[in-house]
């Protein structure tokens, strides 16, 4: 088992350097870089050419950038980068000047509260409702829930998050168009905190409902799959109740599938939404995120994104192992 | 169906219907299934008391979307106390079937008991005004008066029966399981009935140990069992079953067995709470031919030891000439012939078991390729009302091409549904 895991790790080493050199190359490979967007949001387009040129050359030799990428330069920017990298500095953004874990842990608090209670809430409702749908197959309730799934499944998020605005806080008027407080001041804590879970409401509803719908369909299919297995007959056959053979006999079998999805909740629980966080305009990693990469600072992306690796091959690891605690069958080994 | 080219082939108005009539038809059944409180429903007598069991009419349907498949369409035996019944036939002919409509565990929606019944003697549970089970107490003499004897928190102590559990009022009763709700069903299943299946390899829960899966039932069934009599018990039944290590096993998974041990654990688990009737479905079709042997031998053995009845569903007759007492040869959800097995080996009368017979490899003689029934089985959607047989039949005459013959008595055991014999004549 502990040797399982080291040489696991060992591997995922290997594919962070693969993952690095490829977010590298395309990061630079951008068609508009963070220099040119800079001159354009300084200088617009009138002035001297001439001194367009100079301060561009300037500017992108400040940086460490090429107009024109070259393969030479985009070789010798990845390794210092990677040094840089290895040796715990994780580069200063370039936008804001700030060193970039500190932009990342600043803004990460957020975006954790909103993914993981949306997360519980996913799981609360989700699993539960996928049994409760494959023990009445057709039923009334399997369709409904099919129905309400499979919409949830379609919208895609910054639609539904926009209507759920348009709805909720514009027409209807109960929860807040967006940000995180009313800028409230001289108040009490518990004040704050209401305030700022008013505000987390819409945007935790909006991440609710859109992911609710695949892990329902999953729930289901599986527990419906393990619901005509041989040995659920047998446990019918001892003269077990239906409840014993659901929640007992299905239910860790069903699991053992279940356990799959558990590889993309790490990266999601840290990595922040970016759509959601977006149209909520919630200033959560997710958001920081977006407006960065929109403006090019490498460092900045490079950093975000392999955190987000990092956190992916440790979740793949985590559900290998969940494997082999769920199911006897798997042994973890060689 | 008039049009005999087009009988495959259902068109979507056909299909509506057929959809719309089945939930309708199906949504009854489920819901008769979940009635409470109705034991006078379902409660009956039996017609000869030597019986345990004694199927009448059986009709057991699939409501598929093709149509309704009458898998068991009018099925009549019985079973006597302490005898091992044999039922043969090839596959898909309704065997499985009838032993699941007895277990109550057609699966549904789609599978249902329609009609007939199925008388079983049971001892059940007396209850009072709220449905309780009434315990029997402990009686102790205290100043000369007898009472209830008190353990040291004061709470009335158990009459114990004989598997360890506590003792509870029960009469001998026959209930109609066609009848009967799901619910009340429970406690005769793994209690007075259990069921060994076709298939070891998918038989167990992969996740469970065996020691967790074997002490379940006796947690269900044995009230009041302590965990460490519960683990006695069911290694106990473990060592029965001819299981070498019982501890050992007790611990693994179900992966961590071969097909026979498990089709062991699976005997044993039927065993565990001295069952009235173990129906044991095709117990060795899955299992290689030395292995067969072993566990024939257990059956046979075990039978004796706890002083049951054996329903023994297989499409080998070399397996029921040598366990059972009586044969049935079911045929297309029909009985059509039935006795003892001296009167099916011996004196087989119906064109379908004689044909049965000869299709049987032998050791003995040499044959240069083995005998095969000449056709196929009718449609199970569309069944002829003429002999189901008869399109395959050697002997065919006249009078087979009117209505399904009767089961008719050709001796006081032996009975035959065929148009070649009268009643109380075998010779013909």
């Amino acid at each position: 088992m502990v040797k399982y895991i080291i040489k696991r790790i060992l591997l995922s080493l290997l594919i962070l350097f693969g993952v690095s050199v490829l977010l590298y190359v395309l990061v630079r490979m951008m068609p508009v870089d963070f220099v040119t967007q800079k001159l354009v949001a300084g200088l617009g387009s009138q002035g001297n050419d001439e001194l367009i040129a100079e301060r561009k050359a300037a500017l992108y030799a400040y940086y460490g950038l090429e107009e024109h990428p070259t393969l030479l330069g985009v070789w010798n920017g990845y390794w210092k980068w990677l040094f840089q990298f290895l040796s715990g500095d994780f580069g200063t953004s370039f936008k804001t000047g700030r060193p970039v874990e500190k932009i990342i842990f600043d803004n990460m608090g957020v975006s954790f509260v909103i993914s993981f209670i949306s997360l519980i809430l996913q799981l609360l409702i989700a699993i539960p409702l996928g049994i409760k749908c494959a023990c009445n197959q057709y039923g009334k309730l399997d369709y409904t829930a099919t129905v309400l799934s499979m919409i949830g499944i379609s919208f895609p998020t910054f639609f539904f998050g926009s209507l759920a605005i348009k709805i909720f806080a514009m027409e209807l008027g109960w929860f807040p168009v967006s940000g995180l407080d009313s800028g409230l001041f001289g108040v009490s804590g518990w004040t704050k905190f209401w305030d700022m879970a008013w505000h987390l409401v819409l945007p935790m509803f909006v991440l609710v409902v859109l992911n609710i719908g695949s892990m329902m369909r999953y729930t289901r299919t599986n527990t419906l799959e393990v619901l005509n297995a041989d040995y659920i007959r047998t446990a019918r056959a001892k003269g077990l109740s239906e409840n014993t053979v659901v929640y007992k006999h299905v239910f860790r079998n069903t699991m053992i599938p279940l356990v799959t999805t558990l590889a993309g909740i790490l990266p999601g629980l840290f990595g922040g939404s970016m759509i959601t966080e977006t149209v909520f305009g919630i200033p959560g990693i997710g958001k920081t995120a977006y407006d960065l990469l929109n403006a090019g600072d490498i460092p900045f992306i490079m950093a975000y994104n392999m955190f987000i690796a990092v956190l992916t091959v440790i979740g793949i690891l985590l559900t290998d192992i969940m494997y082999a605690v769920v199911d006897p069958r798997v042994k973890l080994g060689k | 169906m008039a049009d005999k080219n087009k009988s495959h082939y259902i068109t979507a108005k056909e299909l509506r219907r057929i959809a719309k009539e089945n939930i309708n038809a199906t949504k009854a059944f489920e819901k008769r299934k979940k009635r409470k409180n109705v034991e006078s429903e379902y409660v009956t007598q039996m017609k000869d008391p030597a019986n345990i069991v004694e199927f009448e009419d059986l009709h057991t349907y699939f409501y598929t979307d093709a149509g309704v498949v009458k898998a068991v369409n009018g099925v009549s035996f019985s079973i006597p106390a302490g005898s091992t019944v044999g039922v043969v036939g090839e596959s898909g002919c309704g065997k499985s079937v009838t032993s699941l409509s007895l277990m109550q565990l057609v699966q549904g929606p789609t599978g249902q008991i329609v009609s007939g019944s199925i008388r079983f003697r049971t001892k059940a549970f007396r209850r009072d005004e709220k449905g309780n089970k009434i315990p029997v107490y402990e009686m102790t003499e205290e100043n000369g008066e007898l009472v209830v004897k008190k353990d040291a928190k004061g709470k009335p102590v158990h009459k114990k029966n004989e598997l360890g559990g506590n003792l509870y009022e029960t009469d001998e009763k026959v209930y109609d399981i066609a009848k009967m709700p799901t619910e009340a069903m429970r406690s005769i299943r793994g209690r007075e009935i259990s069921m060994i299946f076709q298939e070891p390899m998918t038989s167990l829960n992969p996740v469970f140990t065996i020691g967790n899966q074997l002490n379940e039932v006796a947690f269900l069934h044995i009230e009041g069992i302590s965990k460490q009599d519960a683990k006695a018990r069911s290694i106990e039944m473990l060592k029965l079953v001819g299981i070498a290590d019982p501890e050992g096993v007790y611990k693994k998974y179900p992966h961590e067995l071969s097909g026979g041990m498990r089709q062991r654990v699976m005997i044993a688990m039927s065993l565990l709470c001295n069952p009235r009737l173990i129906i044991a479905d095709e117990p060795t079709t899955a299992l290689d031919v030395t292995i067969q042997a072993q566990i024939l031998d257990l059956l046979r053995d075990i039978k004796g030891k706890i002083n049951g009845s054996i329903m023994l569903i297989t499409h080998d007759l070399g397996v029921v000439a040598e366990m059972a007492d009586f044969v049935v040869v079911m045929y297309a959800g029909k009985i059509i012939e039935m006795g003892t097995a001296e009167d099916i080996f011996d004196n087989p009368l119906h064109p379908y078991t004689i044909g049965l017979q000869k299709s049987k490899p032998t050791v003995d003689g040499e044959v240069e390729s083995l005998y095969c029934i000449p056709g196929f089985v009718p449609n199970p959607i569309d069944m002829p009302d003429y002999c189901y047989f008869r399109d395959r039949c050697e002997k065919c005459k006249k009078e087979c091409a009117g209505e399904y013959p009767r089961l008719v008595k050709v001796s006081d055991t032996h009975s035959v549904s065929c148009y070649l014999y009268k009643e109380g004549n075998a010779n013909d």
